[in-house]
């Protein structure tokens, strides 16, 4: 693919110095001939081979199986296996891509694209990578330039001139905390008298119920898988011989970590108990306060995320800058588990009942105790490979 | 300083402790007394004119009068009876008999000497009789030949019975002593609340002081410190269904189609009202006090000041604060603040008598204060309104925003304050 094809195709002008621009591409043969154009048969079939399939995963994103049939069909040439994928290409065009082009385009800072940002495309004459660096996060990029300078007049905080990545899994939340009770429990009765002024025959008065025991804390959410970095499509002509190296990093996105459990509610708090009869001279005994509820039981952590399959990535590049080429694949750590949620405290005994005239109140009711933790939740089941990536040396 | 009350009480034999015409032993001790009668012949006024005197104005007072009404008025009579000219009621035996016998402390001493500013408290404690409930009524007897005070003295009893016979009191001043040594003092009146703890004025030499009990008195609607009401529990978010989620594709961002949206009435959770504070507890009640006096030595005109008070009411529970509503499309109301309880009334006050000579009665400022009611528990702050989160979906906006703005709760009405009660009439014997 020529650098003017590329910009028939695109309905821009060549410019001495770059521009970026929002294009409308309106068929998938396009934006084919955009992102996949000039690969090889093998780099095709070994692309078909290494698309990572979301079919089976549990806790996948989407509900568009068939997003791995229009990927192979715009990089490897398959045809759309389903009427759904079909639809949904028919429907999804025209869609707009963000280009950076001109015969001389240079990258002099940390541009970050994305996550989930509209295809890239840098059509160059020359790219001049001077002290910056380009990171796409879960975003198709594809790189078409004639020629590759480096320069050294900026300077980057990456470790990499080409950064493929997918995007981090949503952490889960925090489950809900357990709800406390809004009253004690039932109290008991008060005794009364029977006749004015007597207490005899009377009852003590009854003791509370004991409180129930608090709700329990709610789990944590799942952390979300992480998701895949997008196909990428890098195609260099030919290095500057005053080039050191060219480093492209590729990490897939890695599980979110699973939300904490919520806290178990406290324990209701006791009756208090029921007053003794009171008349006269007279009295009876105050009944016991109820005895505090334990705390709810704490929730659990939410499991984390997976890691994600990295997307393939093809790179096309000269054979003397061989050496100079340098890929670096990491996997894509899985979530780590959710906190326990603690257990809720114990309510507060129910107040004794008082007693009446000289006689003695009830005894006040015990704490109750605290509700056990949750369990911690487990890490992601799997890391996530990085994409494959597949050379082709002109 | 104060002087050490009673540490190890002497339970004194009622049968030979005073052979009625004998003295007292000379000391402090505790003793029982089996009757009103025994009762009447140890503690009563010696002439048939003083109890009559006494019998005479014994229910004067407004609020004696009421109590007759009350279980109170039942130990009443029994004192009228006991320091003056009353008659127990057969009816009135029953009640009396469950009190039986009576508890005394006896201060028998032929001289007392109270330092510059120091504070003797003369007060039975219910401890002092193992197993005795802490409300049963005490008595306390003194018996001082000479009670010798220095300037600022105080003698002061909470909650008892008094029976004060000093033959003399005389007021001593030390050598190099300067009225500006006579500071407020503290009567040891802080800790039940009493906000007037009936210091002296300046100049002021000697203060005799009739206080309310220490606990809270007793009352059927009254029984257990006030508690402040639980604070509402905030209502439950309820978050509107969520944007369909975008997420990334080759083509760009696109809309997941996975249609697993939440049911969700878009209702959240009202706040929680707060719980009421309950009602403060009354003040101690001041009881009778029967105080005679042989005669006053080297006090300038009322310089001998006896002071009455019973104990003002107890404050009410706050009530508690509303919870807030929940925010969502259709936001929660917030709770009502709970109600504070009302404070609790000023205790009530028996008779002061005072027997003293005629020519002596100038030399003795006799004041009482009437005990304040409880302050009244505040209101419990009232709950926010939930916030009104917007709908995601359209077809749910089709109701009337106005309808989705909910209301703050009510702020809980503070309690009132409990009543006053009038103090302790005094009445001159001689």
């Amino acid at each position: 693919m020529k650098y003017q094809d590329i910009l028939d195709i695109v309905g821009l002008n060549s410019h001495e110095k770059q521009i970026t621009a929002t294009v409308k591409i309106t068929s998938v043969e396009d934006f084919r001939v955009l992102f996949s154009g000039g690969l090889t048969d093998t780099q095709r079939t070994n692309f078909a081979k290494h698309i990572p399939s979301t079919a089976g995963q549990e806790n996948k994103i989407y509900n568009l199986d068939f997003l791995e049939q229009i990927v192979s069909h715009v990089y490897a040439n398959t045809e759309l296996r389903s009427a759904e994928a079909q639809k949904f290409v028919d429907e999804a065009f025209p869609i707009e891509i963000d280009v950076l082009t001109g015969e001389n385009v240079t990258i002099s800072s940390d541009m970050l694209i994305g996550p989930g940002a509209r295809p890239y495309l840098i059509n160059a004459d020359t790219l001049t990578i001077d002290g910056g660096s380009l990171t796409v996060t879960s975003t198709a990029l594809t790189i078409r330039a004639n020629k590759l300078v480096f320069t050294q007049n900026q300077k980057s905080a990456k470790s990499y001139h080409i950064g493929i990545l997918g995007q981090t899994g949503m952490n889960g939340s925090k489950g809900p905390d357990g709800m406390p009770y809004d009253s004690p429990a039932q109290a008991g009765s008060s005794a009364s008298a029977p006749t004015p002024g007597i207490c005899s025959g009377a009852s003590n008065g009854d003791g509370g119920l004991a409180g129930s025991s608090g709700a329990e804390g709610g789990s944590g959410q799942y952390g979300k898988d992480g998701l895949a970095n997008l196909p990428a499509n890098i195609s260099i002509a030919a290095l500057d011989e005053s080039a050191e190296g060219f480093v492209i990093f590729t990490q897939s996105g890695m599980g979110g970590d699973g939300g904490d459990g919520g806290t178990g509610g406290s324990g209701q708090i006791g009756g208090h108990g029921g007053q003794g009869c009171n008349s006269g001279c007279e009295g009876t005994d105050g009944g016991n306060g109820g005895a505090g509820g334990n705390g709810g039981v704490g929730g659990n952590g939410g499991n984390g995320g997976s890691g994600a399959d990295g997307n393939p990535i093809v790179i096309t590049f000269p054979t003397a800058g061989k050496g100079k080429l340098n890929v670096i694949s990491m996997d894509a750590k899985p979530g780590t588990g959710g906190r326990k949620g603690v257990g809720g405290s114990g309510g507060r005994g129910g107040f004794a009942g008082s007693g009446g005239k000289h006689k003695s109140g009830g005894a006040s009711g015990s704490q109750g105790k605290f509700g056990a933790d949750g369990k911690a939740g487990p890490i992601g089941q799997h890391d996530g490979s990085p994409g494959n990536v597949t050379y082709h040396f002109t | 300083m104060r002087h050490e009350l009673c540490p190890h009480p002497l339970l004194g034999n009622p049968d030979n402790l005073a052979l009625l015409g004998e003295d007292w032993l000379h000391g402090r001790y505790c003793t029982e007394i089996a009757s009103p009668d025994l009762m009447r012949a140890l503690f009563g006024p010696s002439s048939a004119s003083a109890c009559t005197a006494r019998s005479r104005v014994f229910y004067k007072s407004r609020q004696m009068q009421t109590r007759q009404k009350l279980p109170l008025g039942i130990h009443d009579r029994a004192e009228e009876y006991i320091f003056a000219n009353g008659i127990i009621p057969e009816e009135d035996l029953p009640a009396i008999q469950r009190h039986l016998p009576f508890r005394v402390c006896v201060l028998r001493c032929k001289t007392l000497r109270v330092g510059v500013n120091e504070v003797f408290d003369l007060s039975a404690h219910a401890e002092w009789w193992p197993g005795l409930h802490f409300r049963e009524e005490l008595y306390v007897y003194v018996h001082i030949n000479e009670l010798i005070v220095e300037p600022g003295a105080e003698l002061v009893v909470f909650g008892n019975v008094l029976v004060f016979c000093c033959d003399e009191v005389r007021l001593d001043k030390p050598e190099g002593y300067s009225a500006r040594d006579t500071g407020t003092k503290d009567t040891g009146t802080k800790d039940i609340g009493t906000k007037d703890t009936g210091t002296k004025d300046t100049g002021t030499d000697v203060q005799l002081s009739i206080r309310g009990t220490r606990h809270y008195a007793f009352s059927n609607s009254r029984r257990v410190d006030a508690y402040d009401g639980l604070h509402g529990i905030d209502g439950r978010a309820c978050l509107p269904p969520p944007q369909a989620e975008i997420v990334p594709s080759i083509f760009g961002p696109i809309i997941d189609n996975d249609g697993n949206r939440p049911s969700n009435s878009g209702r959240a959770e009202d706040g929680g009202d707060g719980g009421d504070g309950s009602i403060g507890t009354n003040g101690g009640m001041a009881m009778l006090a029967d105080i005679r006096l042989g005669k006053l030595t080297h006090f300038q005109r009322k310089g001998f000041r006896i002071f009455g008070k019973a104990g003002d009411g107890n404050r009410g529970g706050h009530g508690g604060n509303g919870g807030n509503g929940g925010n969502g499309p259709i936001p929660g109301r917030g709770g009502h603040g709970g109600n504070g309880g009302n404070g609790g009334n000023g205790g009530l006050a028996s008779n002061i008598f005072i027997q003293v000579p005629q020519t002596d009665q100038h030399l003795i400022d006799a004041e009482t204060a009437p005990s304040a009611g409880g302050q009244g528990g505040t209101g419990g702050r009232k709950g926010q309104a939930g916030q009104a989160l917007e709908q995601a979906d359209n077809e749910d906006k089709d109701q009337n925003t106005d309808t989705l703005q909910a209301d703050d709760g009510l702020r809980g009405q503070d309690g009132k304050t409990g009543k006053s009660r009038a103090g302790a009439e005094i009445y001159f014997i001689t």
